[in-house]
C-alpha cells in the first residue's frame, strides 16, 4: 500500500493506460468478457433477483390498497367492456376464419407461432440514464445467444446484446443504439425503427428512411422486415401515431407507440432462434 | 486495512445491486441518481487520491463488465474521478458537506459530459443542447440530491474504520 502510495502518479499513468487498452480491444469486438460475466452474474443475479422480487412485491401490495376504492367502479367499467368484448369476438373470429382463408390464399408465412421461446424474468436494469439495456435471469446455459429478439406482450421488446452464463443483457427497441429494419405490415413500405433518447422517456420510438412516396397512415402496424439479418420477419413492433416529412424532401419519419411494454420489471419471452450478426 | 478492504467490497456489491435492481423505482424524468458515484466521491474525499481511485477503479470495472459492451471505460473514468476527489485531503474538508457535495457535482456531470462523448457522439448525435438540459442537468441534480444524505452515511461508516483500527 505504501508503495503505490509514494508512486501514485504512476499507478495512476499506468492503470489508464490498461484501461485503453481494454477499451481498443472490447470496442473494436476482439474479445468479450464472458468469463468475468459469468462470475460476477452468479454472485450478483441472485440477489438482484431478491431486490426486484422484493420491490415488485411491495409495490403489487401499496397498489392494492391504494386502488382499493376505485374498484367498484372499475368492476362496473369491465362488466360493461366485458359486454362490448363478447359482441365484437363474434364479429372477429368471422373476419379470423376469412383471413385464414386469405393467408391459406397467398400462402403467408405462419412460422410467427413456431419459433421456438424461452421465458425470462427481468432482475436488473443497466444504471445508466442514457441506456435502456435490461439484465433477463437466462443466459447461455438456456439456449441464449447474442442477437436473438426478446418479445414481452406480443411485441419486440428488444436484442440480446451480451451473455453470460445465467444472465444476459438485452437492449430494448428504445434505447438511443437500437436499429431495426422494420416495415409497414399494410403496404409494405420499408424503414428503419430506431430508439431515440428524446422519445425514449414517453416510451416511443421513430422510425426513419421511410420513402416521401409511402402510403403508410397514422394507426398503421409496423412489423420486423423480411430484409432483417437480426429479426425474425413479421414480429409486431408497434402503431404509427404520427409521420413527418424530413427536410430533404426523400424520406418521411414516423414516431412508432410500441406494442411491448417497458418501464415495469416484469418477465420477457426470447426467441431462441440464432441468428448472424 | 483487511477489514476496510472487504467492507468496501461488500458495500460497492451492495451497491451494484440496488442500483441495477432497486433503484429503477425512483426513476424521475428518466434520470436515476449514480450512487456508484457519490460512493466514489464521498470515499475520496475520507481517505484521499490513491484509495479513491483503486475504489473507482472496482466500482466502474464492475459496471463495465456487467453492462459492457466497452470494457475500461467506467473503470477508467471512476478512478481518474476518484483519484481528483481524492486530491484535497486535508481534516476540514471531511466535516464540511458542502464541499464534498460540491465534489460529487462535479463529478457526476464529468461523467455525463464523459459517457456522452464516448456514446453519442460518436454516433452523429450533436445537439448537445437538448442532451445537457434533459439528461445531464437533470441527472447531476438527482445525483446531488442523493448524495447529501449517503455522503453523512459514507462518513459515519468511515469514522467506524477509522476506530476499528485503532
Amino acid at each position: 500500500m505504501s508503495f503505490i502510495h509514494r508512486h501514485k502518479r504512476f499507478f495512476i499513468a499506468l492503470m489508464s493506460f490498461l484501461c485503453l487498452a481494454a477499451i481498443a480491444v472490447t470496442a473494436l469486438g476482439k474479445a468479450r468478457p464472458t468469463v468475468l460475466r459469468t462470475a460476477l452474474g452468479f454472485v450478483v443475479s441472485p440477489l438482484q433477483t431478491g431486490v426486484t422480487r422484493a420491490a415488485n412485491w411491495t409495490r403489487s401490495k401499496v397498489d392494492f390498497f391504494v386502488n382499493m376504492s376505485n374498484l367498484q367502479s372499475e368492476n362496473d367499467a369491465l362488466k360493461a367492456e366485458n359486454a362490448a368484448l363478447k359482441d365484437e369476438n363474434t364479429r372477429l373470429s368471422l373476419a379470423m376464419q376469412e383471413n385464414t382463408e386469405y393467408a391459406k390464399l397467398y400462402e403467408l408465412d405462419q412460422k410467427y407461432a413456431d419459433y421456438p421461446k424461452t421465458g425470462a424474468e427481468i432482475i436488473a436494469k443497466d444504471p445508466s440514464d442514457w441506456v435502456d439495456a435490461y439484465t433477463v435471469n437466462k443466459g447461455m446455459s438456456s439456449g441464449l445467444a447474442q442477437n436473438m429478439a426478446v418479445l414481452s406482450d406480443g411485441g419486440l421488446f428488444g436484442v440480446v446484446t451480451d451473455c453470460g452464463a445465467g444472465t444476459s443483457t438485452v437492449m430494448t427497441i428504445l434505447d438511443d443504439r437500437s436499429s431495426v429494419s422494420a416495415m409497414c405490415a399494410r403496404t409494405g413500405d420499408q424503414g428503419f425503427v430506431r430508439g431515440d433518447r428524446e422519445l425514449m422517456n414517453d416510451g416511443l420510438c421513430q422510425m426513419v428512411y421511410i420513402n416521401v412516396n409511402a402510403q403508410l397512415i397514422v394507426g398503421d402496424e409496423i412489423v420486423t422486415s423480411s430484409m432483417s439479418s437480426v429479426y425474425p420477419k413479421g414480429i409486431t413492433i408497434g402503431t404509427v401515431t404520427e409521420i413527418t416529412d424530413d427536410p430533404n424532401g426523400l424520406t418521411k419519419t414516423a414516431i412508432i407507440t410500441p406494442a411491448a411494454t417497458f418501464r415495469r420489471l416484469d418477465k420477457v419471452l426470447i426467441i431462441t432462434l440464432k441468428n448472424e450478426s | 486495512m483487511v477489514i476496510r478492504v472487504i467492507v468496501m467490497a461488500v458495500i460497492v456489491l451492495a451497491n451494484f445491486v440496488l442500483q441495477s435492481a432497486a433503484f429503477q423505482y425512483i426513476t424521475v424524468l428518466g434520470v436515476t441518481p449514480n450512487t456508484a458515484l457519490i460512493l466514489v466521491c464521498s470515499y475520496a474525499v475520507l481517505r484521499g487520491d490513491a484509495e479513491g481511485a483503486i475504489l473507482g477503479f472496482f466500482a466502474g470495472l464492475l459496471q463495465d463488465i456487467y453492462y459492457g459492451p466497452v470494457i475500461g471505460l467506467g473503470a477508467l473514468l471512476y478512478m481518474l474521478i476518484g483519484y481528483v476527489c481524492g486530491k484535497p485531503l486535508r481534516d476540514f474538508y471531511k466535516e464540511n458537506y458542502f464541499f464534498a457535495v460540491l465534489l460529487v457535482a462535479a463529478g457526476a456531470m464529468f461523467y455525463q459530459f464523459a459517457y456522452y462523448f464516448a456514446h453519442y457522439l460518436f454516433r452523429g448525435r450533436t445537439d448537445v443542447g437538448y442532451y445537457f438540459r434533459a439528461v445531464m442537468l437533470p441527472g447531476t441534480i438527482y445525483t446531488v440530491i442523493a448524495a447529501i444524505p449517503l455522503y453523512g452515511l459514507v462518513y459515519l461508516l468511515n469514522q467506524r474504520l477509522e476506530r476499528t483500527r485503532g
